[in-house]
């Protein structure tokens, strides 16, 4: 299911994942063009945050959980057993609902966490660091203290701080789990312009519960319910002129 | 509209009243709690600070009827022994706690866990008698390593316990953020994890410290002491405790004061640890890589 002809840097095909028994994302199949905001949308449950964490494999982190089915990044199948989960997390990043900078560390450690704490200098990292920052508009506000604890910052800043920690491993995905959900509207709304922004550099695969937002920055949306894929398609004709009737009730309030 | 405001004054009033006999309630009763450690300080220092002079801290016990003397040796030898069990427990303790923290589905954590539990609650001259027979009796002498090893069996469940307790209450995200940076598990768990942890995880260290380091019964059946310098780890090492117990229960008067002020140094060495390590790691380790 593919709503126009860009080159997909993502294809699920028949993705299928289950908490023991429970069966949460049900046969979703769909491909995510490259340098695009993908915008998840659907009703509490649905399975949109489940099938965001198969993208990078952090689902199968709980000890129940259990995948089918392929993810092709770039032609190669993530899900292959033989893939190093690792390897594939450094290509898709991902950004939670609640800000987590990490204790413990500066606000320059945090940003090049990914690369400091696998062993490289921080010396050598610093460029990194300032270059992330600003690509995650937060360098003006921090640069004078940049050893500072992360967590001493706002929320909203620290939001701001993991995508620059994850814009700073440089990933082909950022994944974002209703990353606005825990700020206030003013950080909302910076939050947003910065995911508009970073779509230069990298694909954005946003899950969330705010139709407007979806319709805010996404070029595709795709409307999930009861773990299955209903519609995908552009934002434009997804807000106003859906293929599917449980789309339009969806986003018409009929029922949430 | 009087008798509207006359109500929300009254009522006020009541509010502030209950308000401030709630908080002095808790003031009085928090300072009946604290009232015994005071008591204590008040009587080590009142009966202790008359012989502490540095003689105390440079000289060896005097023998019997000889005025003066110090407990230099049992200082040393306290210090040797803490710092043995420290090496021994601590990373022993701390990856225990990191085990079943983040391992806690795992049938092997939950069998950890009530082992740990037990040896917690394990009376510590039965630990020393457990050294006593496997380690003394072996090598047919008391020794600091026999010491060191019993005090480290009484430390090691504290600072597994403490660390599982603290490291417990990393939020769930703060992991997943570090793996899905492609940290390997073990990187997020001690780099970002623990590390993150590090000052409270300390906490529980100096707490297991201060619980060993006037332990004495273990060390009467293990360490056992000696009037001279220490030796070697592999012969009989002096203690602080030990040497305030032999001097306690002893009849002469100048022995008692020594052991008044046995106890002050003791006291006030837990207490020593207890703020330089706050104070080191009270950046939660921040200034270690700034480069």
């Amino acid at each position: 299911m593919t709503p126009h002809s860009e080159k997909p840097l993502i294809s699920i095909e028949h993705l299928n994942a289950y908490f023991g028994d429970k069966h949460i994302v049900k046969d979703v199949s769909m491909t995510i063009p490259e340098k695009k905001i993908l915008a998840i949308i659907g009703p509490s449950g649905c399975g949109k945050s489940t099938l965001l964490r198969c993208i990078n494999r952090l689902h199968e982190e709980n000890s129940t959980a259990k995948v089918t089915g392929r993810i092709f990044l770039n032609q190669q199948n993530i899900l292959n057993r033989q893939t190093d989960p690792v390897v594939i997390r450094q290509k898709i990043g991902m950004v939670f609902q609640k800000p987590s900078a990490f204790p413990g560390l500066s606000i320059v450690e945090n940003v090049i966490a990914g690369r400091l704490l696998k062993g490289e200098k921080k010396s050598n990292l610093l460029g990194v660091a300032e270059t992330a920052l600003k690509q995650a508009s937060l360098w003006d506000e921090v640069k004078e203290k940049l050893n500072a604890p992360g967590t001493s910052l706002s929320g909203g800043q620290q939001q701001r701080l993991c995508i620059a920690r994850a814009l700073a491993v440089q990933p082909d995905v950022i994944l974002m789990d209703e990353p606005t959900s825990a700020l206030d509207p003013i950080s909302a709304a910076r939050i947003e312009d910065l995911i508009i922004q970073i779509q230069a550099f990298t694909t954005v695969i946003i899950v969330t519960h705010n139709l407007q937002q979806a319709a805010r920055i996404s070029n595709q949306t795709a409307f999930m319910h009861a773990g299955q894929l209903i519609e995908l398609n552009n934002t434009g004709e997804m807000f106003t002129n859906p293929r599917e009737k449980m789309t339009e009730e969806y986003i018409t309030g009929k029922f949430s | 509209m009087s008798s509207l405001n006359s109500a929300l004054h009254s009522t006020l009033r009541k509010r502030r009243f209950k308000n401030n006999l709630m908080t002095f309630v808790i003031y009085l009763f928090s300072l009946i709690a604290i009232i015994p450690l005071f008591l204590v300080f008040f009587h080590i220092i009142k009966n202790g600070s008359s012989s502490l002079n540095l003689d105390f801290f440079t000289q060896l016990p005097a023998p019997v009827g000889e005025p003066d003397g110090g407990m230099a040796n049992s200082i040393v030898g306290s210090l040797i022994l803490i710092s043995l069990a420290s090496i021994i427990a601590v990373p022993l303790g701390i990856l225990a706690g990191l085990y079943l923290s983040e391992y806690t589905e795992d049938y092997f954590a939950s069998a950890l866990r009530w082992t740990v539990d037990l040896l917690m609650s394990i009376p510590s001259i039965v630990v020393g008698l457990f050294v006593y027979t496997s380690i003394v009796v072996p090598l047919k002498s008391f020794s600091a390593l026999a010491g060191s090893i019993a005090l480290s069996i009484l430390m090691l469940p504290i600072v597994a316990k403490t660390t599982e307790e603290v490291l417990k209450l990393t939020p769930t995200h703060i992991r997943e953020a570090g793996l899905a940076l492609g940290l390997s598990r073990w990187r997020v768990i001690l780099f970002v994890v623990l590390r993150g942890k590090s000052s409270a995880v300390l906490t529980g260290v100096v707490l297991a410290l201060g619980r060993v380091a006037g332990e004495t019964a273990p060390l009467l059946v293990t360490a056992f002491g000696n009037r001279n310098w220490p030796q070697s780890i592999f012969q009989p090492t002096p203690s602080l405790p030990v040497q305030i117990y032999n001097y306690a229960i002893s009849p002469y008067e100048n022995w008692h004061r020594q052991a008044w002020a046995g106890a002050l140094t003791l006291v006030t060495l837990i207490f020593v640890i207890n703020i330089l390590t706050r104070l080191i790691f009270s950046k939660d380790g921040l200034d270690k890589n700034q480069s």
